[in-house]
Order: structure tokens, then sequence, then C-alpha cells
């Protein structure tokens, strides 16, 4: 019955922490304006945070055996290994781009908005 | 000759892992999701990065443009993680014969499922009033009035009763096959072109359909340009931009992330309601449901867990 109540504490305690990590990205989301990148690294190692928690507790894994490792480890290489392997030719350009309509728009767009908020042409 | 006198080259079988075969299973499973849901986010990820200008700056449509409402997103989240907790609660009293509590709990997962549907309901609704839709987005300002002269088109093929009698009628088809010339030979300039679509929705007898069909004349009629020669948007609580670049990448993205998100929470709700049945209305629930409550819990930790990155990625990063 102690082993029980330990771990409904356990669980109780998670939820808490998952929900003060939620409040804080919701925090965090009032900043972004200001400082993007900074904002971007604080949710991304919050959620990362969240993820931990649900998994080592709310799955278990923390009091599960060796399987785990077997189980998980290649498919976190792979998940983490595709972004990485799409990231220089999509996400990256080593060579000028060629300007599509839509990158030529984005420049015009954003230059019009700029002009809009400043009440100058 | 007994088969024994043989020495074998195949390995003596042993048993397997000490965890239940539909655990295991379940975690099998887990790992081909895993594998999807990284390829999707990976992706969005990498996409996202390559929207630039011609300067190579980030242009990803803000979320004012696409209507994403981060509190929206917050209780969505919230209601995930209570979820998951209460799946928890769940397993751990029918464990212990607590079937009363683990039913109320399972009830009240079923209806976390509910609400997070709603909620996200709400969200693309807002997509869909605005046209948000992949593909369906104007990327440029020239894409933009081809879409409005294509649905002040859809306006004139209305009955004469809805555009106010057949001599308005004959206004309206006459005016659209002008645009549609116009537009074809490129003989006047796109602003001008956008000043005579707003100018339709002026009119007394259909400016109301052109108002509600055309996105162009419901975002901007009525209202003047700017020092620089541009139409002031109408409505701030609209905050649909006149075109969107990328906006199609956005809506293709935002859609099948989250759709196959959506999926993956309905799936959670057919997977609970067999124990919500058995306990309601099927003889109740015993100690050997602890089990399945356990590997549902366990997919549905993992639907919890994709929504804790789809949270930050989509409603708050901006990089």
């Amino acid at each position: 019955m102690a082993d029980h109540d330990s771990h409904d504490k356990i669980y109780s305690r998670v939820f808490v922490a998952l929900c003060v990590f939620t409040v804080l990205s919701a925090i965090a989301d009032l900043f972004k304006e200001a400082t993007p990148a900074v904002v971007g690294v604080v949710v991304l190692a919050i959620a990362v945070a969240k993820a931990t928690c649900v998994m080592l507790f709310f799955m278990h894994l923390k009091w599960e055996r060796g399987w785990k490792y077997v189980l998980l480890a290649p498919t976190t290489i792979l998940a983490i290994g595709l972004p990485i392997a799409l990231m220089p030719d999509i996400g990256w350009s080593y060579y000028h781009r060629v300007p599509t309509e839509t990158m030529i728009e984005a420049g015009h767009h954003g230059d019009s908005d700029g002009a809009d908020d400043d009440g100058n042409p | 000759m007994s088969h024994s006198s043989h020495p074998t080259a195949a390995p003596p079988l042993q048993m397997g892992l000490k965890l239940a075969n539909s655990k295991l299973c379940l975690w099998l499973f887990l790992g081909t999701e895993i594998m999807f849901f990284s390829a999707l986010i990976g992706t969005y990820i990498v996409v996202r990065l390559s929207a630039v200008d011609t300067e190579g700056n980030g242009v990803w449509p803000s979320n004012e443009i696409t209507h994403i409402v981060t509190i929206a997103g917050a209780i969505n989240t919230f209601v995930l993680i209570a979820s998951s907790w209460l799946v928890v609660k769940a397993h751990e009293e029918i464990g212990r014969g607590q079937f009363r509590e683990g039913l109320r709990d399972l009830l009240l997962v079923f209806a976390c499922a509910v609400l997070f549907l709603g909620i996200k309901g709400y969200e693309y609704q807002g997509k869909w009033v605005r046209d948000i839709l992949p593909g369906r987005i104007s990327e440029t300002q020239l894409q933009a009035v081809e879409k409005a002269v294509r649905q002040i088109g859809t306006v004139a093929a209305l009955d004469d009763d809805a555009l106010g009698g057949a001599p308005a009628k004959k206004i309206l088809v006459a005016e659209h096959a002008q645009l549609e010339n116009l537009l074809r030979q490129e003989k006047l300039t796109l602003e001008a072109m956008e000043a005579r679509v707003v100018t339709l929705a002026h009119n007394k007898e259909f400016g109301g359909q052109i108002e509600s069909h055309v996105m162009m004349a419901t975002i901007y009629h009525d209202r003047t340009r700017d020092d620089s020669g541009h139409l002031v948007p109408l409505d701030k609580e609209h905050h649909a931009a006149y075109y969107i670049p990328y906006g199609n990448l956005f809506a293709s993205s935002y859609f099948t992330i989250t759709g196959f998100h959506a999926i993956h929470v309905i799936v959670g709700m057919i997977i609970f309601f067999f124990p919500l049945k058995k306990g309601l209305i099927g003889g109740g629930l015993e100690e050997a449901d602890a089990q399945y409550v356990e590997n549902a819990g366990l997919y549905w930790h993992f639907v919890d867990l994709v929504w804790i990155f789809l949270f930050p990625l989509i409603y708050i990063v901006q990089f």
C-alpha cells in the first residue's frame, strides 16, 4: 500500500511540474517579439523537460529494465538523423539561391509591412 | 536413434522479456510511431527554415496572419497533460481494486479528449473561414488578383434573385468578363485591378455577395489607400493578410501534422471506449483490466508527448 501511495504522490508531483512548465512556456510566448531566438531555445528546452517527465514517470521508463534502451535507441538516433540529413540541402543554402516568385514577394511583403508600421512610404 | 543424441546447431529457445507480450507489442508499435512523427516534425523544421526572402531572412507567416491562437494551444496542452495524469491514476486504482475511482478517471480522460478536439475544431474553423487551406492561399499579388477574379466569376454565376435582379447580374457578368480580359492582356496594373474588385463590393445590388465570396473585398473594401498606395486592412480582427508568401507550405505542414495528431486522439478515444463500456454497462471493471489500461495509457502518453513538442514548434517558436 505504501508503494502505491508513493507512486500516487510521484504522479501528482509530475502533473504539477508539467502544469508549471506549460505556464512558463505561455509566459515565454509574451517575449517572443523582443527576443525570438532566446524564447525559441527556452520553450524547446521546456518541451524536452516535459517530455522527459512524461516518459520517465507516466510511461514508467524509470522503472523498466534494459530492454528500453534496445528498443528506443535506434528510433531516437534515426529520428534525430532525419532532419540533420535534410538540413544542408533544404534548410541551409550553400550557394546563392535562385529567387522564386514567392521569395521575391516575401521580401516586398516584409518591406511594405515595415513602411506601414512606421507610417512612411 | 534418438534426437537427443545429436547436438543441434540451433540455439536453445528461451523465454521472452520479463514483461507482458501486449506491453512489448505496444512499445514496438510506439517505436514506429516515434519514427512517423519525428519525420513529420523534422521535415516541418527543415521546410520552415527554408522559407526565406531573397536576402535570406526567415519569412515564415506569423501567428497573426495564419490565425494561430497561442492560448488555445496552451489550453490544449494542459488538457492533454491532465488526461495523462488521469490515465496513470486510473491504472493504479484499477490495479488495487478501486474500480469506481478508476472508471471515473477513465471517463474524465475521455472528456479531455473530446475537449481537445473541440478546441482544435475551433482553431480549424478559424482557418476555414479565412481560406487558409493548402493550395488555396495566394502567395503573390498576382495570385491574389487572379483568385479575386475567379471568385467574382463564382458570384456572377449565381441566380438573378441573389444578385438583385437580371440587370444587376448582367452588369456583374460583363464586369467579370472585362476583368478576365484585363488580367490576361496585362492592360492594368495589379493595384488598379484591386481597386476595381474592391469597388464592386460597394454595389447596392450584389455588393453583399461580393463581400462574402471574394476574400480580397472582404478584407479590404470600404477603406482608402495609405501613403504608399497600399490598401489598408478593413478589420484587424480578421488578421488575414492580402497574400501570404509561403502560406501554402504553412497550411500543408500545419494540417498534416496537427491532423495526424488529431487522428491519434480519436484512435485513443476508441481505445478508451472499450474499458468504459465494460465498466458502465458490461459488468464492471476487474483487476485483469489494469494491463489493458496500462497499454492504453502508454499510447495516450505518446499522443501527449507529440503535442508537448508541437505546442512550442507551431505556436511559439519564430525562427
